[in-house]
């Protein structure tokens, strides 16, 4: 029952809730930001326009509020599934962490095991398939744009 | 007007071999990108970017106009072979290009999309060359005022044609008026929303952040649906048409073009549009009309034509103006501005020179796409059964490792990442990425000669209105606002209705 209720498209009730929340937050922050700022002899200081903004961030956030509230917000997608959204957190993570590391490692060492990672975390399970598109995927990609082509990545270090 | 010694010194710039060679691998990965599913154009463009960089601002304009030409042309192989549309824009192209190859005319309807293509993408470049010096010249009276109510025009237009919700389209464009103030001021130079850092200063890295929200979040939305992921069976057969085949659809193929063009000038009315217009007017003056769905072959060719009709007249708001009308233009036009071609009506007066080299090119990549298409189209099919596996992985790598070869700042990985999961979570929850993109660029363009003006006026806001050209832009934007509240309270009751049943 549970299972077939998670098929379902959903009203995104909860996803414009907090859009709404954000926006305001925003709003807020732009406020309180501005009024640091100096201001002008006339009008059309730096503080003008983000003023304006704050506005229509207001008053959006406050018309997906009521909309949300409301039950009005439209069906448009189905739930995520548990696989899908364990394989989306993993990698984002894995990315986050690659980001991180990608010069203190070198790029050759850190994309081939982030490739190794991400290969397997979408269900790749022929190993030879795997290794080889890890390996040879990050070298080549290397040489033509870094060698070749004079891109500047980041530094290779191990294994060239 | 067009100069025909500079456009024949063009032609002869994009002849060179190295930037041939260059505009012929951008038409090949154009088509390859277009044609899978889920990777558009933009993405293309945006993916390509940071490594244009390091080839000149020559071939890599050759490079990326290729991409995007060949890439909504692309589009229509899928529509056409495994009945899911390549590009959004392609949507149209299924109605009858899948029942054409469902009755064993695969290669017939590859044929007909793909001259319907370049016909329709030279017929527009050629309208770019002659219309666009022709507008950067009235445009060159343009003072702020008339700059603001433009980008202004741009965001509201904006926010009332792109997704479903026009209220979402608004937030989304709020966000990326946030966006653009981040940085120095543009007038007295005031650090604003910079949290004290000199990273900040700058502003937030435009390119990363293009990079992220429409590569990385695609290739995050695509880990998604990666088992779903239909496989092509159909089988080809003789792809170039035969002069009679086409010869019977030459009004088609004019009406798409002339209406593939009109809509394409419009702001935020793209390739889509223009298929979508030209479809349902080819079947309605049709004597066939019930044909129409079921295999018509006029129906793939009035969708192809004025999809890539369409191209022109997206680049020509862009180019002489600086106003992009949809996302693929926008990220042409921050290619540009990374190659230090700063779109308006001051590129054609400075580099008149790269100007008629751009419509040169253009013309080329369009033929290239035309005679690569003809000859490969059975070849470039194969790329739809490529292992998804493999494939997103490999998008995710050019896309971290563009954002950071750009400038060679780890820092750029970040924003690209950030942004491909805020991208990933606004495609998911139906809020459009387009208006956040150009309110990026035209927050920015409508904040410094909004401030530019009341500085001329001493503060006096009338300026807006003395000025007829502003103020008829600035009545027009505000039509286009009133539209959009229609349409979002007309949204509003159609949600009520749904739920009433």
């Amino acid at each position: 029952m549970n299972e077939q209720a998670s098929d379902r498209p959903v009203r995104m009730t909860v996803p414009d809730l907090a859009s709404a929340m954000i926006a305001a937050a925003v709003a807020v922050w732009i406020v309180i930001e501005s009024r640091r700022w100096p201001a002008p002899d006339f009008v059309g200081g730096p503080a003008v326009v983000p003023l304006l903004v704050a506005t229509v961030l207001f008053v959006c956030a406050g018309l997906l509020l009521r909309t949300a509230l409301m039950g009005r917000s439209a069906v448009v997608e189905e739930p995520l599934q548990a696989t899908q959204f364990r394989r989306i957190a993993i990698m984002v993570a894995a990315t986050a962490a690659y980001a991180g590391v990608l010069e203190k490692v070198g790029f050759l060492p850190a994309t081939m095991v982030y490739l190794a990672v991400f290969t397997a975390v979408l269900g790749l399970r022929d190993r030879r398939m795997l290794i080889g598109y890890s390996v040879l995927l990050p070298a080549a990609f290397y040489l033509l744009f870094a060698v070749v082509l004079k891109v500047p990545l980041p530094p290779a270090q191990w294994p060239l | 007007m067009l100069d025909l010694a500079l456009l024949a010194k063009g032609f002869g710039t994009v002849f060179q071999p190295s930037h041939l060679f260059i505009l012929v691998l951008g038409t090949i990965g154009g088509i390859i990108v277009g044609a899978l599913p889920g990777l558009t154009a933009t993405m293309a463009i945006a993916l390509l970017i940071p490594f244009t960089f390091s080839m000149g601002p020559t071939a890599g304009i050759c490079m990326l106009l290729a991409v995007y030409t060949a890439g909504i042309y692309g589009g229509g192989i899928a529509s056409i072979l495994i009945r899911t549309p390549g590009t959004p824009a392609a949507v149209v192209t299924v109605l009858d290009g899948y029942p054409m190859a469902q009755k064993g005319l695969a290669g017939q309807a590859l044929g007909l999309a793909t001259v319907g293509s370049g016909i329709g993408g030279l017929f527009s470049a050629l309208c770019l060359a002659i219309f666009a010096p022709l507008l950067a010249a009235f445009a060159l009276r343009f003072s702020a005022p008339e700059f603001f109510a433009l980008a202004i025009l741009g965001l509201s237009v904006t926010v009332t044609l792109t997704g479903r919700s026009p209220l979402k389209g608004a937030l989304s464009a709020a966000f990326g008026l946030v966006i653009a103030m981040v940085g120095l001021d543009p007038i007295g130079g005031f650090p604003r929303f910079t949290f004290g850092t000199t990273e900040l200063a700058g502003g937030i890295a435009f390119v990363p952040m293009l990079i992220g929200l429409f590569s990385l979040s695609e290739a995050f939305r695509q880990i998604e649906i990666i088992e779903t992921v239909e496989r092509m069976t159909a089988k080809i057969g003789r792809v170039v048409p035969r002069i009679n085949e086409l010869v019977v659809h030459k009004w088609t193929m004019l009406r798409a073009c002339l209406i593939g063009i009109t809509v394409g000038v419009m702001p935020s009315m793209g390739p889509d549009t223009a298929a979508f217009m030209s479809y349902a007017e080819t079947k309605r003056s049709s004597d066939r009309p019930d044909d129409f769905g079921k295999g018509e072959p006029a129906g793939v060719v009035a969708a192809q034509t004025a999809e890539n009709a369409s191209t022109g007249g997206d680049v020509l708001p862009m180019i002489t103006l600086g106003v992009p009308g949809d996302a693929a233009t926008a990220v042409l036009m921050g290619a540009l501005i990374i190659h230090n071609l700063e779109p308006g009506p001051l590129l054609f007066r400075d580099h008149a020179d790269v100007v008629h080299m751009i419509f040169a090119a253009l013309i080329v990549a369009n033929i290239s796409f035309m005679v690569l298409g003809l000859l490969g189209a059975r070849y470039f099919a194969k790329v739809l059964n490529v292992d998804r596996r493999l494939l997103v992985p490999t998008i995710v790598l050019f896309s971290l490792v563009g954002a950071y070869a750009l400038n060679n700042n780890p820092s750029d990985v970040w924003v690209c990442l950030i942004f491909g999961i805020i991208g990933y979570l606004m495609q998911r929850y139906d809020f459009p990425i387009s208006p956040m993109v150009l309110a990026v660029i035209l927050g920015a363009m409508a904040e410094s000669n909004f401030r530019r003006s009341l500085a001329m006026s001493q503060g006096d806001p009338m300026i807006f209105l003395s000025r007829p050209i502003a103020c008829g832009i600035l009545i027009v934007a505000l039509l286009a606002a009133f539209s959009a509240i229609r349409r979002q309270i007309a949204l509003a009751r159609r949600v009520d209705a749904a739920g009433a049943r």
